[in-house]
């Protein structure tokens, strides 16, 4: 399946990725209205401080989004039956009509990827912008340093 | 290959969702003494707060069953009573016989119910399946005042949704702190602190040793130290124990919990178990434990599915972990976190209670994490769990582990090559 | 982990703090983590709302901004927005300083004087004010309207630039960059750096190089002379510094700013006959008045009062419980103390009508009123002495001697009568000393407290470079114990040290705050006036160097520095390095035209190894190479440095 990864290198934690991601899944069309709902919003992505061994500048940053994995400990851990692997696609789907925000998928997620919206109980993550070509953090990201690309299986790998 | 699956909730699910992932025609046979179709029991608490609705416990769509190609069987007469590991069958309530080839046994646990609590009295409750939902709902509007015996984490939990369904509620714990099987005295008191400003009122180190009734309906409890409460509702939260009543009489081994192997088969090659009534490996342990929670059973069943079909896979194994919400204090811990002896352990803590963040890391002398504690800031608690569950050698980092920003990028830096090649195959 | 910092006290508090839950400047500098890039490179331009716009650097994305702005364009603006308002920081504080002395000159009960008659004589003829049958009130008048007039002047010439050596002022000439008024510089840099004006970078550069020299050789300059003339010439004077100063039985006032037009008064009032008592009968035993950043440096070179720490520590000191009141006028007061102070009884109390604080207690301050304001504020704090909870002041502390004006730097080498810069222009070209570089500016938490500071400076008096120090770095390093005659022999290489042993004078020569950095261009200046290294500064075998910056001042500094004549290293790293094609304009080719140039060396190893170079390239160039080698350092004496 198609996942959104982030060049390391490429990343200067600029958090834009961040902006459009919430804007994307904001009801409203600005970023002021955005910022003004009262539910709450909150991106789906995360900029995240690596380290510092960078080459352009020192720091090293990564963008970091639900990786759809293989085996999803969200899915498991979900007391709702609400986190779901889309056997077709192998998106991770979030079902917001069932989650009550216990967040027990925070609770074993192995990067991080989830966002609590707190005013409304509900767990967040990456859905890949299913309305649109190109997810908004990959256009909104001024070094191309988020991209998307078809992902090679482990298993089919070793095949 | 016909196979019988005892128990319709978490590991069941799974297990079915395994088989039929690689058997789409072997039959499956399905029993459960509970009438109402597949439903969480994780949510029961919200729904007796009205969060939810009543469709909102569904686990899985109404549809399940008839898609997955089940044969289900539901009610208290097809309640398992016995099994006959020479025959391959399973006798129900009502003496009907369902043979296999291979059965997985998911029955769950029960409330422990203390001596001094007569379920037959109206008001009080062992709070366990819809049905006891049901009847604390019908109880909730002519209800004031609720008493919680059991400062764990249920009773926490039915105490905070009975706080949200507006009912003064207090809790009765025997231990000097709660959660004591979750968290360690100084983070329990925080959250006692925020249970108290929700209005919740802990009663420690002490136990209701008199319920006190009037026409066969509750009136109040009377506490060890003499105290007495007038209350209307009383919930028995005093933990649970596996119900392993269906091996009895045969040669299956069972400790505490039916025992299990890596690929969740007991002792007999055609039994598997998993969920609360199983004894399977714990990671953090390094034994066999019994972990009755959601995650775990969910795992187990995937697992024990998985072999009873016939493709090998080994259980990694089970870790304690624990998700709590007060308010909009949250609070995960997993594994050891109030080990008794200390010199076995290194315990580093960042403590900020002005900021009501305590976070806490215990470290075994191989220096892999045993336990965490979590609480205010966690939104990168898997972070730290996949740490434990791997097993990774944090004395590298682990100043870092309680860092507010300890995250994945830390993993990535830490991790080297081999993480980074991880991030870029997708491979968790 | 990075360690936060290189001083003991820093890292004690730090632990007490976090276990309180206190969060302070370090914990806010992780939460920023990670940084923007486009910030942290100066590739962003917020100068109009067609953008905001981003280049970026890796080349994929856009490439100018929406107006075509290039990277170029768009960190030169940046770059000369940085000056205009360190120049104008600077600036306004030489402003009201000239103001008080217009003040000390007409309102005789002001409570200002003028202490130092020598100074005032010498910058009133400089200035061509006559002083014969003057009273000094009167000279003082002149000097002061004179001085005024530098802000406001439309055309013409500032003065001060006079002072610099000839040559420099032909070049400054011949580039057509010798400010004419100060606040005209800074205000057409705001102009040139609006959408749609200055389009080519080298000519922002040079504009940003006239309004760098308004603050060096106008603003900075006014400040630091017109101080010296109403608070006396600061000489070599004893004191102690960092927060082992503070005590568990006075009454602590920390003043906390930059001008001493508040601390002078503060320290009077805290001898108050009337307050002391006041004092007493509330359970202390005395008044300490101590200081942070650059006023703590104003009270020591002048009072030798002590100084509580750098900028960093600002927190920290209230942190101790110990403090009663923290005094803050203008620059480098972090908005997060009222925030710390909730957790303490310390009052904090601002009093410029230029910097407020939600939170803080505001006692209106005014040249007129000072001194009642001065007394008010100190009776505040020793009515608060009794509020005190638990305290615990950090054990560290550091003898240091501070005080070299570069009169007093003369007076020391050259004596009473024979007082000159020869000696040190001998010392060089006869190899005891190799060099002269000025190690100054800020505190930053983004690298180790301290460390850049103290490991650069120690590495180059080893190799028998004489340092001259201000502001927040002179107090890291005295914090550090080099600032003590003693220091000469233990670290200094041994030609420096013979000097320093046969004068008497620290091989770190701390020299005051940062407006007087300008102290240091004077003294390059008199070196180059001595005779036998060269005709201009930039022949001069000196550097500059500002390790841990982190101010828009610094920037500012480091500017009139380079366009004056001087190679200039800065630390940390610089918003300019997005533009391959600025930077490289300012790390080299600015050489050819300022004969001084900038250049970004995080690591303090490598920057002293750049300083020497640079210094044994311009000993070359004046024909006095030979001499000792330089000791070379090797990781492990580096490491040893660090302990």
């Amino acid at each position: 399946m198609k996942r959104i990864y982030c060049k390391i290198e490429k990343c200067l934690a600029c958090r834009s990725c961040e902006i459009a991601c919430a804007l994307a899944h904001s009801e409203y069309e600005t970023l002021v209205d955005t910022l003004r709902d009262q539910k709450g919003v909150k991106p789906r992505v995360h900029v995240q401080f690596v380290d510092e061994e960078g080459t352009l500048r020192k720091v090293r940053a990564l963008a970091i989004q639900c990786r759809h994995c293989d085996e999803p400990l969200c899915a498991q851990a979900c007391i709702s039956g609400g986190i779901k692997k889309d056997e077709e696609t192998g998106e991770i789907i979030v079902r917001l009509d069932k989650c009550v925000g216990c967040w027990s998928c925070i609770m074993v997620c192995p990067t991080g990827a989830i966002s609590k919206n707190e005013n409304m109980h509900q767990a967040l993550k990456c859905d890949n912008c299913p309305d649109k070509e190109i997810p908004s953090c990959i256009v909104a990201c001024p070094t191309h340093a988020l991209i998307q690309e078809e992902y090679d299986s482990p298993q089919n790998h070793e095949n | 290959m016909n196979f019988l699956i005892i128990g319709n909730s978490a590991a069941s699910t799974s297990a079915i969702e395994a088989i039929r992932k690689h058997d789409s025609t072997s039959s499956i046979v399905q029993l459960s003494d509970e009438e109402f179709p597949l439903y969480s029991r994780c949510l029961l608490s919200y729904y007796i707060s009205n969060t939810i609705k009543k469709e909102t416990l569904l686990y899985r769509s109404k549809d399940f069953h008839r898609e997955m190609n089940v044969e289900l069987y539901t009610g208290k007469d097809f309640y398992a009573t016995r099994l006959d590991v020479e025959k391959k069958e399973v006798i129900c309530k009502n003496n009907r016989a369902f043979s296999f080839d291979r059965l997985l046994i998911c029955t769950g646990s029960s409330p422990r119910i203390p001596n001094s609590i007569d379920e037959g009295i109206e008001g009080i409750f062992a709070f366990r399946n819809i049905a006891d939902a049901e009847r604390i709902l019908e109880k909730i509007p002519v209800t004031r005042t609720a008493v919680v015996m059991g400062g764990g984490l249920i009773g926490i939990k039915t105490a905070l949704a009975l706080n949200t369904a507006g009912i003064r509620t207090f809790v009765v714990a025997r231990s000097n702190y709660i959660l004591s099987q979750m968290i360690d005295p100084s983070s329990a008191q925080i959250v006692s602190d925020h249970l108290r400003e929700q209005d919740i009122q802990i009663f420690f180190e002490t136990d209701v040793s008199e319920v006190l009734t009037r026409n066969n309906k509750l009136a109040g409890v009377r506490l060890s130290d003499g105290k007495i409460i007038d209350c209307e509702i009383l919930v028995a939260a005093k933990g649970v124990s596996p119900n392993t009543g269906l091996i009895d009489g045969t040669s299956i081994l069972k400790d505490y919990g039916i025992l299990t192997d890596a690929f969740m088969r007991t002792s007999n090659e055609n039994i598997f178990a998993a969920g609360d009534v199983a004894q399977a490996f714990d990671i953090v342990l390094e034994k066999q434990a019994v972990n009755a929670l959601w995650t775990s059973a969910v795992q187990q069943g995937r697992i024990a599915g998985l072999n009873m079909v016939g493709q090998k896979t080994s259980y990694n194994g089970a870790i304690g972990m624990n998700s709590l919400n007060i308010g909009n204090l949250s609070l995960i811990s997993f594994g050891i976190t109030h080990p008794i002896d200390d010199s076995q352990y290194k315990v580093l803590v960042n403590n900020q209670p002005q900021r009501n963040i305590y976070k806490k890391v215990v470290i075994g002398a191989d220096n892999r994490i045993k336990g965490i504690i979590l609480l205010g800031n966690n939104s990168n608690a898997g972070v730290l769990l996949s740490l434990i569950q791997r097993k990774t050698d944090v004395s590298l980092f682990e100043e870092e582990l309680l860092d507010d920003r300890f995250n994945f990028g830390k993993l990535l830096k830490y991790g080297g090559e081999s993480e980074m090649d991880r991030y870029y195959k997708g491979m968790y | 982990m990075r360690e936060k910092s290189l001083d003991g006290s820093v890292n004690y508090l730090l632990e007490k703090a976090k276990q309180k839950g206190l969060e302070t400047v370090w914990q806010r500098s992780q939460q920023q983590e990670p940084r923007c890039g486009f910030g942290e490179l100066g590739i962003c331009c917020r100068n109009c709302y067609m953008g905001p716009c981003r280049i970026d650097p890796f080349g994929e994305g856009p490439q100018t901004g929406v107006c075509g702005a290039t990277a170029e364009i768009i960190v030169a603006r940046n770059f000369g927005r940085m000056i205009a308002a360190g120049a104008a920081a600077h600036s306004d504080h030489g402003r009201d300083v000239a103001k008080t002395l217009l003040l000390a000159a007409t309102h005789p009960n002001s409570g200002y004087t003028i202490r130092d008659t020598v100074k005032l004589n010498n910058v009133a003829k400089f200035l061509g004010i006559s002083t014969e049958n003057r009273s000094k009130e009167d000279i003082a008048r002149e000097v002061a309207e004179k001085a005024i007039e530098n802000f406001g002047r439309q055309e013409g010439e500032i003065p001060f630039i006079k002072l610099a050596p000839e040559t420099r002022q032909n070049t400054w000439h011949k580039l057509d960059v010798v400010p004419r008024g100060i606040d005209r510089e800074i205000v057409e840099m705001m102009h040139r750096t609006h959408m749609g004006v200055d389009q080519d970078y080298k000519n922002i550069i040079l504009h940003g190089a006239r309004t760098a020299l308004a603050d060096g050789w106008g603003g900075s300059m006014i400040a630091t002379q017109l101080q010296d003339i109403l608070f006396g010439t600061p000489s070599p004077i004893r004191g102690q510094v960092n927060l082992g100063v503070l005590s568990e039985k006075d009454v602590n006032i920390v003043v906390h700013g930059h001008e001493p037009i508040l601390s002078e008064m503060l320290v009077a009032a805290s001898r108050d006959p009337q307050l002391l008592q006041l004092a007493k009968s509330n359970g202390a035993s005395g008044i300490v008045l101590s200081g942070i950043c650059c006023t703590a440096n104003e009270i020591l070179l002048r009072h030798g009062l002590p100084i509580a720490g750098n900028i960093l520590q600002q927190e920290l000191a209230i942190s101790t419980g110990a403090v009663e009141a923290m005094v803050v006028d203008v620059q480098c007061i972090m908005p997060a103390l009222p925030e710390i102070c909730k957790c303490h009884h310390t009052h904090l109390i601002t009093t410029s009508p230029k910097g407020k604080l939600p939170g803080a207690k505001h006692f209106p301050f005014t040249e007129e009123n000072a001194y009642q304001v001065a007394k008010d504020i100190v009776q505040d704090a020793i009515l608060n002495f009794p509020n005190r909870g638990q305290v615990d002041i950090p054990k560290e502390k550091m003898d240091l001697v501070a005080g070299f004006s570069h009169e007093a730097i003369t007076y020391m080498l050259g004596g009473r009568f024979r007082g000159s810069y020869k000696p040190l222009n001998d010392n060089i070209i006869n190899g005891r000393i190799k060099g002269v570089a000025g190690v100054v500016g800020c505190g930053n938490p983004k690298v180790t407290h301290d460390r850049a500071h103290v490991d650069l400076v120690k590495e180059l008096i080893a190799n028998d470079i004489l340092v001259v120090q201000t502001g927040c770095s002179a107090v890291a390093c005295g914090k550090a114990g080099l600032l003590i005659p003693e220091a000469a022999q233990k670290y200094a290489g041994k030609g420096l040290a013979e000097v320093c042993e046969t004068v008497g004078i620290p091989p770190v020569l701390h020299s005051g705050s940062c407006v007087d950095n300008s102290r240091i261009l004077v003294a390059l200046s008199e070196m180059v006036k001595s005779g036998g290294l060269g005709k201009d500064i930039s022949d001069l075998p000196v550097a500059g160097a500002a390790p841990e910056w982190m101010s828009e001042k610094a920037i500012a500094i480091g500017h009139y520095f380079v366009a004056s004549g001087v190679f200039t290293v800065f630390g940390v790293g610089l918003p300019v390095q997005g533009s391959p094609v600025f930077s490289d304009y300012l790390f080299k080719e600015l050489e050819s035209v300022f004969g001084g140039m900038w250049a970004v060396e995080p690591d303090p190893g490598k920057m002293a190894d750049m300083i020497i170079h640079h210094i044994n390239l311009k000993r070359k160039k004046l024909g006095i190479e030979k001499g000792k080698e330089r000791i070379l350092y090797d990781m492990d004496m580096r490491r040893e440095l660090s302990l």
